[in-house]
C-alpha cells in the first residue's frame, strides 16, 4: 500500500466515478454517493476530495463546455487514472485481508 | 438563487462547483441549496488560506497593524468634533442615564464606513480570490472580544443595569464584522476559477 493511504470518502468518490463512467462530474458523483450511502452529500466536499485525488495523481480532469442550465458554467469531468485503479485494487485487497476471520463482523448483529 | 450566486462568485468558489449547485438546486429545497453554498464558501476560504499562507498573513498584518489603528485614529478625530454636541443632545432628549451605551452605539455607527474601507483594503492588500484574510481578521477580533463579552454577559445576569452595555457591545461586534465583510465582498473581482 502506498504511503498516502486513501481516505474513506476519497475511496467512495473514486468508486462513484467508476460507476458513473464517462459522464462523471460533481452532480452525478454526488447522486451516486447519496444513493449508495443514503446520506446528503455536499458538493464542496466532493470537489475537495477530487482536488486531493488529482494532487495524488489518482484522478485526471478536463473542463467541458459551458451549458445554459448551469448559468453558463462548464462541467469538470473526472476520470480515474491507471494509478488510481491500482490504488483502489490495493485498498480493496488490504481491506478484505483485514476483514477476513473477524467473527464480530459476521451475522449482522452489533 | 441570485444572492447565493453573488456570494459564491464573490467568495471565489470554483466555477465548476457553482455550476453544479445551480444545476442541482432546481430539483432540491432551498435548505439544501444554502447548505451547499455555506459549505462551498467555507471550503473556498479554507483552501485559499492553506494554499497561500504568506498572502493571507500579509493581508491580516496590514489589516491588524496598520488599517485598524489608522481607522481608530480617524474615528477619534471625528469623535472630537461631535462629542460635546452629542452629550448635549442626549441630555436634551432626557436619556442622560443611558449616555455611555448610547455613545458606544453612535461611535460604532460612525465607524461603519471606516470598517467597510478596512475590509475593502485588506482584501485588496491580500490580492486573493477569496475574502479569507478579512474572515481571519474578523475571527481574531471575535477571539479577543469573546472573553470580555462573556464577562459582561455574566455581570448582566447578576446586575440588570449592565444590560444596555451588553446589548450595545453585541450590536457593535456584529456591526463591525458585517461592515468588514461587506467591504471585503464589495472589493472582490470575479475570478475565472475552474
Amino acid at each position: 500500500m502506498s504511503r498516502e493511504a486513501l481516505g474513506n470518502f476519497e475511496l467512495m468518490v473514486l468508486l462513484a466515478i467508476l460507476r458513473v463512467g464517462e459522464d462523471a462530474y460533481g452532480v452525478p458523483i454526488a447522486r451516486e454517493l447519496e444513493a449508495s450511502s443514503g446520506k446528503d452529500v455536499l458538493l464542496g466536499s466532493v470537489y475537495a476530495a477530487l482536488d486531493r485525488l488529482e494532487a495524488k495523481g489518482l484522478v485526471s480532469s478536463r473542463v467541458g463546455d459551458p451549458t445554459p442550465e448551469r448559468g453558463g458554467r462548464a462541467k469538470k469531468y473526472c476520470k480515474v487514472t491507471a494509478k488510481g485503479l491500482r490504488e483502489i485494487r490495493e485498498t480493496q485487497r488490504t481491506l478484505v485481508r483485514l476483514w477476513r476471520g473477524l467473527p464480530e463482523l459476521h451475522g449482522g448483529t452489533a | 438563487m441570485n444572492t447565493a450566486h453573488w456570494l459564491m462568485e464573490r467568495c471565489g468558489v470554483p466555477q465548476a462547483v457553482v455550476g453544479d449547485i445551480v444545476e442541482e438546486a432546481v430539483r432540491r429545497s432551498s435548505l439544501w441549496r444554502w447548505k451547499q453554498v455555506a459549505w462551498a464558501v467555507w471550503r473556498a476560504l479554507l483552501s485559499d488560506a492553506t494554499s497561500h499562507p504568506v498572502i493571507l498573513i500579509r493581508g491580516i498584518a496590514i489589516g491588524w497593524f496598520l488599517l485598524l489603528p489608522v481607522s481608530q485614529a480617524v474615528l477619534e478625530w471625528v469623535w472630537r468634533a461631535v462629542n460635546l454636541r452629542w452629550i448635549l443632545f442626549v441630555v436634551h432628549i432626557g436619556l442622560r442615564q443611558h449616555l455611555n451605551p448610547l455613545t458606544g452605539l453612535l461611535r460604532t455607527l460612525l465607524a461603519v464606513p471606516l470598517w467597510i474601507a478596512v475590509g475593502w483594503l485588506v482584501r485588496r492588500a491580500s490580492a486573493s480570490p477569496t475574502p479569507a484574510a478579512v474572515a481571519t481578521v474578523i475571527g481574531l477580533m471575535w477571539a479577543m472580544a469573546v472573553p470580555s463579552y462573556a464577562h459582561l454577559v455574566f455581570n448582566t445576569i447578576q446586575h440588570r443595569r449592565f444590560l444596555p452595555y451588553a446589548i450595545v457591545n453585541g450590536i457593535s461586534l456584529a456591526v463591525v464584522s458585517a461592515s468588514l465583510l461587506t467591504g471585503a465582498l464589495w472589493s472582490s473581482r470575479t475570478y475565472a476559477t475552474q
